[in-house]
């Protein structure tokens, strides 16, 4: 953890960045609750990510479980790709692609867990500010068990690169 | 209307449940009801202290930066670890802040929507309504063209069939009593408050990176470097960046919030005569400043009496199970939470079910208990524990509002009193960050950079066993943590949160808790549209989303609604 290294990390970031609102830049947000298992995927995913290196005009960011406090993140993006568990009833660990109307009428009709209100919310808000980025993607794997827990199941971990490099095309495409 | 099922939810705050009986119009007990399981306790044992904040910020997925303050705090206080001047002050500003972001947030898009009536809003008069705006405020956007606009986007809004947050709502409810104008008017308000609040989020990035979750805190101080003079630190330009969003969020709050509050009221005044409950108000205290005294003042206000404050003793706050689906070897009685556990026990109905057996155990939330009382915290426990104090900024700010409306103290302990209570909270406050501002400006000056204190960092440098806690006044209340560390490892861990406090089912002895006794009495117009329940439940903003299931006299479900 970034935290504990032997003298503490220090850092501090001048806003700009992530909340730049030119037309080409893309988001990626990993949403869940890492506390509970495989609902946390979208954050794991996140993570890989960071550690790689992607095109100056991509952002990624760990929203957690937030909803309307990430507007100011996804405001005004060319693409805005989400990151989460999808509970489809699937095989666990099969990779899922939602896109446009997809992506409302799941987060609408299944509302499974918390978050997914939230960026419900998230999108309801971008809607109604008039401020909705071009695209919306959501992509995410079948989750095998949500439950406290810090570690992805292994059906998730098995597929963790292959969602990652997923999302790398996406970001290319 | 159809039952809105509550799966197994995956946030670990879980769904709020309130179940309720009506009689004759009235509500006459009610019940109140955690459905999903919290045991992030478990996680932390055997971690490395230092890092418990990281984790505990992911407890609750709207409140993160008050989970990792309080986390801190428990260890700091276990260890003896004093911060850094710039430290508290750095604290200081970011919790200040997060509660003024939070109650805009919770007063216009969870709150407001339970008095102010969208539909009703289409039918205004753009005209009239600024005539109303501009008679309340010299706000400069209320213009007729203005609300004009605001009518048409929501017009078109809702004609898109896009109701996402205007669903789940009951417009034209018999109760909301807002003319069509002053509907329009809270509405416009309601959009410019979500672009305050997309503004003014970044004095987190100032301060705490550009990440959802502030990466800034640290055992021992803060992690983000202030330096007049250099380019990754707090400098001079990030500081006059923070004064300017300040200043933004100022304007609002004295032109739109308080105002806004002001025009509702008096068409909701019989609000101040419900919704009061338990009448028992805790604060923890916050906001220490350089001498270590807090500017919100810790304390106990028991049974609504103004005149006498009690000193807050810890070893009095106890958790009971006996209504909560947990297992105590003796459940007669509480435990204090240094010497908590959690261990689950559900006695519950299988879902999908009707009704909780609420004579036996019927939440996940623990009962907690100060002196064997049930205690409210929030916005309103701090203010009248800082009123009854003598706290003389809040005795003014207070005593300023009761003679806008012309009426005494007593109208405060009410649904009307605890909204009320987080607008004048949230002015004290902005007004306050600009002392902290200045303050950090001052020790940026005099060369005083220091944001940590290194000296006990090395675990080889603790005890061999250590206990504390650490108290937070979070935007929803009072927030505890506490830490029993034992060979550099985390032991043991319990936090009560202060949906905990407000939202806690019966004790040992049977007695209500905040939520449950606040809806006794109220009036119900229709039981298949709960709204009033909304009204007092959202007052003290819950941090759950919540369903609500209420009985007519003959235990019939009537209606089963999901309060967002």
């Amino acid at each position: 953890m970034s935290s504990l290294s032997s003298t503490p990390e220090k850092h501090c970031c001048p806003p700009g960045g992530y909340f730049q609102a030119e037309a080409d830049r893309i988001l990626v947000l990993g949403i869940g609750n890492v506390l509970m298992g495989d609902d946390g995927l979208g954050v794991h995913v996140v993570r890989e990510l960071q550690k790689v290196s992607l095109p100056e005009n991509v952002d990624i960011v760990d929203g957690g479980t937030k909803g309307i406090e990430l507007v100011p993140y996804c405001e005004n993006k060319k693409r805005l790709i989400i990151v989460d568990a999808i509970d489809l009833g699937r095989e666990p660990g099969e990779l899922i692609v939602l896109k446009g109307e997809h992506v409302r009428r799941y987060l609408g009709e299944t509302r499974c867990s918390m978050h997914e209100v939230g960026v419900s919310d998230l999108l309801s808000v971008l809607a109604l500010l008039d401020i909705q980025p071009g695209e919306v993607l959501l992509i995410g794997l079948q989750p095998e068990k949500i439950e406290v827990g810090m570690d992805l199941s292994k059906s998730l971990q098995d597929n963790l690169q292959g969602i990652v490099d997923t999302i790398k095309d996406m970001i290319h495409a | 209307m159809a039952k809105i099922v509550v799966d197994p939810v995956t946030r670990i705050e879980g769904h709020l449940r309130i179940e309720a009986e009506v009689k004759n119009g009235k509500i006459t007990n009610a019940w109140s009801s955690s459905t999903m399981f919290r045991g992030v306790e478990k996680i932390l044992s055997g971690r490395d202290p230092r890092e418990a904040w990281v984790i505990t910020q992911r407890i609750c997925g709207v409140c993160t930066t008050v989970h990792s303050l309080a986390s801190i705090r428990a260890v700091e206080n276990a260890l003896g670890i004093k911060i850094p001047d710039n430290a508290r002050i750095l604290r200081n500003i970011i919790i200040g802040s997060q509660n003024v972001q939070d109650h805009i947030i919770h007063f216009y898009h969870l709150h407001a929507l339970d008095w102010v009536d969208v539909v009703s809003a289409l039918k205004a008069d753009p005209v009239k309504t600024a005539k109303l705006a501009q008679s309340i405020s010299d706000w400069p956007k209320s213009s007729a063209t203005y609300f004009k606009n605001v009518k048409n986007r929501i017009g078109a809004f809702v004609k898109s069939g896009q109701l996402g947050i205007f669903a789940n709502a009951y417009w034209g409810h018999p109760t909301y009593k807002l003319p069509p104008e002053a509907n329009l008017m809270a509405v416009a308000h309601y959009l410019e408050a979500l672009d305050i609040q997309r503004e003014y989020i970044k004095v987190h990035a100032l301060l705490g990176g550009k990440n959802p979750h502030l990466q800034t805190f640290l055992v021992g101080g803060m992690a983000t470097p202030v330096d007049p003079n250099s380019e990754n630190a707090l400098n001079a330009d990030a500081l006059a960046l923070l004064m300017k969003l300040q200043n933004k969020v100022k304007a609002f709050v004295e032109k739109v919030y308080m105002p806004d509050i002001l025009t509702v009221a008096p068409f909701y005044l019989e609000w101040a005569k419900i919704g009061g409950g338990i009448g028992n108000y805790l604060s923890y205290g916050d906001f220490p400043d350089a001498d270590g005294k807090n500017w919100f003042p810790r304390g106990i206000v028991l049974g609504k009496n103004l005149a006498k404050v009690y000193p807050l003793d810890e070893k009095k706050i106890t958790e009971h199970v006996t209504h909560s689906w947990y297992a105590y070897k003796d459940e007669s009685k509480g435990l204090r939470p240094s010497e908590g556990v959690t261990v689950p026990n559900y006695t519950g109905p299988a879902p999908p079910y009707k009704y909780l057996n609420t004579d036996g155990k019927y939440s996940w939330v623990k009962a907690p208990r100060y002196d064997e009382k049930p205690m409210e915290v929030g916005p309103l426990a701090r203010l009248l524990v800082g009123y009854a104090s003598g706290q003389k900024e809040i005795v003014s700010a207070v005593n300023g509002f009761l003679k806008k409306v012309n009426a005494g103290p007593a109208i405060l302990f009410s649904t009307l009193g605890r909204t009320a209570a987080r607008a004048i909270e949230t002015l004290l406050m902005v007004n306050k960050t600009f002392e902290w501002i200045s303050e950090l400006e001052a020790n940026m000056k005099k060369n005083d950079l220091d944001i940590h204190n290194h000296k006990w960092w090395e675990p080889d440098t603790w005890p061999k066993e250590a206990v504390g806690y650490g108290w937070h006044e979070a935007p929803r209340g009072g927030l505890g943590h506490w830490i029993h560390i034992e060979n550099k490892k985390i032991k043991n861990y319990q936090a009560i949160v202060p949906t905990t406090w407000n939202a806690s089912p019966r004790d040992a002895r049977g007695a209500m808790g905040p939520y449950e006794a606040s809806l006794i009495g109220t009036p119900i117009a229709d039981p298949r549209k709960p709204l009033e329940i909304l009204r007092t439940i959202h007052s003290f903003d819950p941090c759950l989303a919540c369903a609500v299931h209420v009985y007519d006299g003959k235990g019939n479900e009537t209606a089963a609604v999901k309060i967002m």
